[in-house]
């Protein structure tokens, strides 16, 4: 688990597949990402919507967002699989959103053993809404230790979407710890701004 | 070597059936109380009858329920419990425990429940709570022992409450009584048959007996009519 970087490519899953294979990319198997949002019974500004996420890189885990203006004020939480069955008991609280329900599923690369990029197709429900591309530099959790590399790597690549990071790439200052749930709040705000696409 | 006896007996432990996850379990439950100065001969006769050695534990606990936006038409009645270790300042992990309404089975020798728990961290957990609709109707440290007898589990623990909500430092702690609580309980696979296990379960607390008298405490009755009544009376 190291610094990640999340972005929506405007170019079908198979030419991204085809320009990381023609680096020397080897593929390593699937993935797999949801995302679910549970919301009041009736909106109010004292109840807010918990959007519950599961990733395949962490099978057992399941990670819960209650989505506010930034990363930093949104409470949030990472649960074992136990959660989803106790938010099941919530129900007159938390209804679940089965029709904005986003899925992203594909295939997962192995670059030169640091990187791993994962390309998946987003849908929702049978539509499909985008393609979604997660660069992974495994060796370190400190986003400004390498966030200058991972915008060179995605200019090298892709020679495109470089201008468009992540808020996190933006705002860090310090030397701070990347966790897995950085990663999640990026496919949060993805399929947020995918789920709106028609 | 041969003398070793196999704690892990893959074949005698009850499997989980099919469709259940570990996550969800149903539970019996036994309660009982004893005078905080009879602890030492309560330990005595566990030291005797379980499995040897116990953990000591000191936790907090807190009882939520969930508070809908429809404001007054349904109160729902689920309780979680969050534990955390106050002595390892490791405050971030929590469990969170949904305890269901126990089975109304007479024949039962004890309370059974079903419970579903999950560890969650996050690092601010009262905020979180608070986001997921969940409102702190009591809480409480609990200071005891952990005992184990093959799959029957004994804790026995004295309550203290804050006079300052959010501090929690020995100063501001104080004894709810002067007994401590005792429960005992089994955990079983969520759609296993109960009644074996009961009476096992009863049977064991019957060896406690003198000097505890372990009980089905029947506190959903309570629970469940008290906030109905006020409102009838309007």
């Amino acid at each position: 688990m190291g610094v990640t970087w999340v972005f929506e490519a405007e170019q079908t899953a198979k030419s991204v597949e085809r320009i990381l294979e023609s680096i020397g990319a080897e593929l390593r198997g699937q993935f797999l990402v949801d995302v679910t949002t549970y919301n009041p019974p009736t909106p109010s500004p004292e109840f807010s919507s918990n959007v519950v996420m599961h990733h395949s890189k962490c099978p057992q885990s399941t990670f819960s967002i209650c989505p506010k203006e930034t990363f930093k004020k949104s409470p949030k939480a990472v649960c074992d699989r136990g959660f989803d069955l106790i938010l099941g008991k919530l129900n007159n609280g938390l209804v679940v959103d089965n029709a904005g329900k986003i899925e992203i599923n594909g295939n997962e690369y192995n670059l030169h053993t640091d990187w791993t990029i994962r390309v998946g197709t987003a849908t929702q429900g049978t539509a499909v809404k985008g393609v979604v591309v997660e660069v992974e530099y495994d060796p370190s959790v400190i986003v400004v230790q390498c966030r200058e590399m991972m915008v060179e790597f995605v200019k090298q690549v892709f020679n495109k979407y470089y201008d468009n990071q992540p808020e996190i790439f933006i705002i860090t200052e310090n030397p701070e710890k990347y966790s897995p749930l950085d990663t999640m709040w990026q496919y949060l705000l993805i399929a947020t701004k995918l789920r709106k696409k028609t | 070597m041969d003398n070793l006896v196999d704690i892990d007996e893959e074949g005698s432990r009850p499997k989980l059936s099919v469709n259940s996850t570990p996550y969800q379990t149903q539970e019996c439950v036994l309660y009982g109380s004893i005078f905080a100065k009879n602890i030492p001969d309560l330990e005595r006769r566990l030291a005797g009858l379980c499995d040897p050695g116990s953990e000591e534990f000191s936790e907090h606990e807190m009882s939520f329920s969930l508070r809908t936006s429809g404001a007054m038409d349904v109160k729902t009645d689920i309780k979680l419990r969050r534990r955390f270790r106050t002595e390892y300042q490791i405050q971030n992990y929590w469990q969170l425990r949904y305890i269901g309404v126990p089975e109304p089975d007479q024949k039962c020798p004890t309370i059974v429940r079903k419970e579903i728990s999950s560890l969650v961290h996050s690092q601010d957990m009262m905020t979180y709570a608070k986001a997921l609709g969940l409102r702190m109707d009591y809480e409480y440290i609990t200071q005891g022992k952990l005992w184990t007898k093959g799959n029957i589990k004994i804790l026995h623990s004295t309550l203290t409450r804050t006079l300052r909500a959010g501090t929690y430092d020995s100063n501001s702690l104080k004894s709810m009584s002067d007994s401590a609580l005792v429960e005992i309980s089994i955990s079983l696979p969520e759609s296993a048959e109960y009644l074996p296990a009961a009476k096992s379960l009863r049977d064991f607390a019957d060896q406690l007996m003198p000097l505890v008298h372990m009980e089905k405490v029947d506190y959903w009755k309570k629970m469940f009519s008290t906030p109905a009544a006020p409102t009838r009376r309007q």
